[in-house]
């Protein structure tokens, strides 16, 4: 469920250590600005691949915030050097990997790095810490194996894929009528309630 | 066949965000945006830099596809991602992203469409320099780039 913009839900970014990665002068703006605008206040700030590593060598980091960089795709290297030769905690850590565009021969390599999420540039505060938010939420399984190294890539149930049948044990898309009436506030409140029993 | 590692790492991050203090959500999207503001004046300057870069680049173009040159002009319009939102132009943006299929298609084919890379440059110019809120201005060149990508079977994200 998306994110509303005019929540009243609290969220504390103060304490977290933030490695944010962007060649691009502006791009690193634009991230630092909202970032610090959601309440961020230890900040890497790292132009080049090299940079990163040494903040990931030296220091325990919280979350990642990296650019795919140049076409090439070396954000995503940076991400897949993290899982693999990162060291422990940093290997595991939340990284959102922003990107302008995905070039048709970087689309694998950009889903196999090992990212939590890709968010498409333009960056919006509100899709930022959306995902931020969703990381820190799911807490999905992390999976390590010659060939990936990163969270669980299978973490939405969308249903078959376009084009493809559905299996004979599907249920079918179709909800029929009730068969049933609803239940009553007081029995859908029974189900939440704690209640003691005897073992 | 090798082995296969699961398991469910503990995220500090997931700790910190529940610490009490911190703001609202509403709170925290509003101090960003209006952080974001302060960037447009150096946004405006780059983005008209970009796209003059561009004109140099395509008017280096030949009648025969030149590999390296839209690899150039891709790194230019790449750069320029981002920057259209900034200051106010969502139009200009989506005319950015089209810009970048349509390179990275010719790339990656080797096929040559001067017309369809002109078409873009153009409307990025058209687009720069629309009022805020001429929607109704920006649609039927959006569509007009819509239909470019049509011809390279190009499925845009946008």
């Amino acid at each position: 469920m998306a994110l509303e913009p005019t929540s009243r839900g609290r969220f504390n970014l103060e304490k977290a250590t933030i490695l944010m990665l962007d060649g691009n002068g502006m791009g690193m703006d634009i991230l630092v600005q909202i970032v610090t605008g959601l309440g961020a206040k230890s900040l890497h700030r790292c132009l080049t691949v090299e940079e990163a590593k040494d903040v990931v060598k030296r220091n325990t980091i919280d979350l990642i915030i990296a650019d795919a960089l140049s076409p090439a795709g070396e954000g995503y290297e940076f991400v897949s050097w993290l899982r693999t030769d990162g060291g422990e905690p940093n290997a595991f850590v939340p990284v959102v990997v922003t990107a302008a565009h995905t070039p048709v021969s970087m689309v694998q390599k950009a889903r196999d790095c090992g990212a939590h999420y890709i968010v498409k540039k333009p960056l919006t505060p509100v899709v930022m810490l959306e995902r931020i938010l969703w990381i820190a939420r799911e807490s999905r399984p992390f999976i390590e194996c010659d060939a990936y190294v990163g969270p669980d890539r299978r973490h939405k149930n969308e249903g078959p894929p376009n084009g493809v049948p559905r299996r004979r044990d599907d249920l079918p898309p179709e909800v029929g009528d009730a068969q049933e009436p609803n239940l009553s506030q007081d029995q859908v409140d029974g189900l939440f309630s704690t209640r003691k029993v005897s073992l | 066949m090798s082995s296969v590692r699961i398991h469910r790492p503990k995220y500090a991050l997931a700790t910190m965000l529940r610490k009490p203090g911190g703001t609202t959500v509403a709170e925290a999207v509003e101090r960003a945006e209006t952080n974001l503001e302060s960037l447009q004046e150096a946004g405006w300057v780059q983005l008209d830099e970009g796209l003059a870069a561009m004109d140099k680049v395509f008017a280096r173009y030949g009648d025969r596809f030149d590999g390296d040159l839209v690899a150039e002009h891709y790194g230019l319009a790449v750069r320029l991602i981002g920057l259209p939102s900034l200051c106010g132009l969502d139009a200009l943006e989506n005319a950015a992203h089209s810009l970048c299929d349509l390179l990275d298609r010719l790339s990656t084919t080797g096929r040559w469409d001067r017309d369809g890379v002109q078409v873009h440059i153009q409307a990025l110019r058209l687009l720069r320099n629309l009022p805020a809120g001429a929607d109704a201005v920006a649609e039927p060149v959006l569509d007009g780039l819509r239909k470019v990508r049509e011809r390279h079977a190009i499925q845009s994200s946008n």
